[in-house]
């Protein structure tokens, strides 16, 4: 999996890094001062994420946890993010992370104690919120390497002494291995991102298919798990209203939709520099098929009406198959339209 | 000052790392530079001497005199250090990415390995450690030729041998000694390298067959947006035989400037078929409050909610028509169907 693996020199003793490390007896592991240093200095291309994937391992310094941005999970709640990781395993053709980092290289930050009391620390700082929620894996996957990071049963133990705090896990991944060992919590959410299985072949590289993840999703489910899905980024294709009514078949066959904490809704949009790095890495995708347009917030997305229609179309699939109004909601900048 | 024909100009810091190239073509001095010389198989030699700087300047000069050639590679050719153990002293490798210390951009090429370049000769193994994150090999020109490469718009690629580690005894000896045999090995790879084809850039096929074809006539932005749409056909998986059948269906009685068009409006239609019924609804719904003196004009994009409207007033019982006539506007239509709603 990984070339190399650095791993700071203040964290080489962390129980963490060497239950990390003890995985890859084999692999070259380099000292570094500090993953600042040498993550993000020079421009790697992200392609050499295939043969080339380096690994580092250190402690996240700085701002533990931050403000989502506005219209972001459910609203009427305040929302953060905390960051113990960059990158990710998968290759979606649309994902954001090619434009963000100027490195394809796995971050993992193992200092989670220290940003698990900041999240205490905020929770506390609204005693009049029912809810404060805690989004993981803006940067990264929250499943698919978590059996080498070892952090959930961590944050599952936090959560459990924070009864108004909300913990979302974001995923594409089907490794629920570390999960299936944790008592469920009402306040963890595990969310799922779908789509039609043939934009899963076509788009998310290196994925579980989505015939997999709802498998681990039902798993989940059956255990007593709250989980989420996120149908985002919707992207257009032939049969379109067809394809995703078989989605939500699939969901409805798989799943008790009624159980479902949210559904969150998305089309596909790139700022300028990620669609410029798509279509060097990508040349040859579909996505280039599209009519692209430069809409209200200078991002690269389809036109006005075919966005709209298309959740239009998509909400009503969903409200079809089982879902309420409730669970429905539309994310980010579509709420701006 | 007139120049030789050129189709390869090869860069060694020093030499030692070109003897062999020396004895392998009949190299004459230039008297563009006394380190640069040309031969009659259209190839130059250019000694840059060691470090960013003079990389820059002697490589920038000569792509300056030669800036007019129309076809000009740039190889970079020499001994190259090891930053990590598993590399073995003597071997050849393609550099595949170029970092630059303590520079942000980076170059890609073709190949099989990194490297980084030093500002300074790496002495000590602390040094080789740090550039070691970034890099399997360093040396102390290439990202200073590739950026001046980048800015003539010229390819660049690189050949190294691995010379010596990092904090090694006596390097300098070490190269003198070896260096009759690295630069035969340099020669071997760069004239292995020479004679693989380049695969060539696929070129758009036109399917139909139409570009020059009398029954159809392509204007060059026509041209321009037929071999984009053929692109995007591909992309999207559309069938050739879907095409044809499109075209076929173009009436052959029309003029061939107007079965262009024809095509081109029937092939962004498939691309696009909500947006095409759109756009249709659009005009309907404007179409009956339009008139010499009212014009509507919404963003062909479909994007901006605004609309834009003209309005030529000629007197006060006119002005008031006017008033009735965009009171009248049907914007809510207008703005349900750039909220998706197709049945306006």
């Amino acid at each position: 999996m990984f070339k190399r693996i650095f791993v700071e020199k203040e964290m080489r003793d962390h129980p963490r890094v060497l239950q990390f490390l003890s995985s890859f007896p084999n692999i070259p592991t380099q000292e570094i001062e500090e993953i600042d240093k040498i993550f993000n200095r020079v421009k790697k291309p992200y392609l050499q994420k295939r043969d080339n994937l380096q690994a580092f391992l250190g402690r996240k310094r700085g701002s533990l946890v931050k403000p989502a941005p506005d219209a972001y999970g459910l609203s009427g709640s305040p929302h953060y993010y905390f960051i113990h990781s960059y990158n990710c395993l998968y290759e979606c053709q649309y994902c954001y992370l090619q434009g963000y980092f100027d490195s394809p290289d796995l971050v993992f930050f193992l200092n989670h104690e220290e940003i698990g009391e900041k999240i205490k620390e905020v929770c506390d700082s609204h005693p009049d919120q029912e809810e404060v929620w805690f989004h993981a894996g803006e940067f990264s996957d929250s499943l698919a390497l978590s059996h080498l990071t070892g952090e959930l049963p961590y944050y599952f133990s936090l959560f459990q002494t924070l009864p108004k705090a909300r913990l979302e896990l974001r995923t594409k991944s089907a490794n629920i291995k570390e999960l299936k060992a944790l008592s469920p919590q009402k306040n963890i959410t595990v969310s799922f991102s779908l789509s039609t299985a043939a934009q899963v072949k076509a788009f998310d590289l290196k994925t579980p298919p989505l015939k997999t993840r709802l498998k681990a999703m039902r798993e989940l489910q059956n255990l007593g798990h709250p989980i989420g899905i996120h149908i985002d980024p919707v992207i257009y294709e032939d049969d379109f209203e067809k394809k995703f009514a078989e989605l939500f078949q699939e969901m409805k066959t798989q799943l008790d939709l009624s159980a479902v904490h949210y559904v969150s809704l998305g089309v596909v949009r790139f700022t300028k520099d990620v669609y410029h790095q798509v279509q060097k890495n990508y040349p040859d995708s579909p996505l280039h098929g599209a009519d692209w347009v430069k809409s209200f917030d200078q991002k690269v997305r389809y036109s006005r009406p075919l966005r709209n229609w298309m959740l239009g179309k998509i909400k009503a699939l969903g409200l079809a198959a089982g879902f309420n109004e409730k669970q429905i909601y539309l994310c980010m900048e579509e709420m701006e339209n | 000052m007139s120049t030789t024909e050129l189709s390869q100009l090869l860069c060694f810091a020093h030499r030692g790392e070109a003897s062999a190239f020396f004895k392998a073509y009949d190299f004459k001095a230039s008297a563009l530079h006394p380190d640069f010389w040309t031969c009659d198989q259209g190839l130059g030699l250019l000694l840059t001497g060691e470090g960013l700087g003079k990389a820059f300047s002697k490589l920038g000069l000569i792509l300056g005199a030669y800036h007019q050639q129309p076809r000009l590679e740039i190889f970079n050719l020499g001994v190259a250090g090891a930053l990590r153990e598993n590399l073995e002293v003597g071997s050849v490798h393609k550099v595949r990415t170029v970092y630059g210390e303590e520079e942000f951009h980076s170059f890609e090429l073709i190949g099989d390995l990194d490297l980084i370049t030093a500002k300074k000769r790496v002495l000590s193994p602390e040094q080789g450690h740090f550039l070691s994150a970034f890099a399997p090999l360093v040396d102390r020109e290439l990202w200073g030729l590739c950026s001046v490469a980048r800015e003539a718009k010229r390819p660049i690629a690189a050949i190294k041998i691995i010379s010596d580690r990092p904090g090694a005894d006596e390097i300098c000896t070490i190269t003198k000694e070896n260096s009759k045999e690295w630069s035969e090995k340099l020669l071997e790879a760069f004239q292995k390298e020479s004679q693989s084809e380049t695969p060539e850039e696929p070129s758009m096929i036109d399917i139909l067959g139409i570009l020059d074809h009398s029954a159809w006539h392509f204007t060059t932005t026509q041209k321009r947006q037929y071999e984009n749409y053929l692109q995007k056909w591909q992309l999207r998986d559309f069938s050739q035989t879907e095409l044809q059948n499109i075209a076929g269906e173009i009436d052959p009685k029309l003029k061939p400037k107007l079965r262009t068009q024809k095509l081109l409006t029937l092939m962004q239609e498939r691309f696009s078929p909500l947006e095409t019924r759109l756009r249709a609804n659009l005009e309907q719904l404007f179409e009956p409050h339009q008139n010499s003196d009212l014009q509507v004009r919404f963003d062909q994009s479909l994007e901006s909610q605004s609309l834009d409207v003209n309005l030529k007033i000629h007197g006060a019982k006119q002005f008031q028509e006017l008033q009735t006539a965009l009171q009248s506007l049907p914007l809510k239509n207008f703005w349900s169907v750039l909220q998706g709603e197709e049945d306006v």
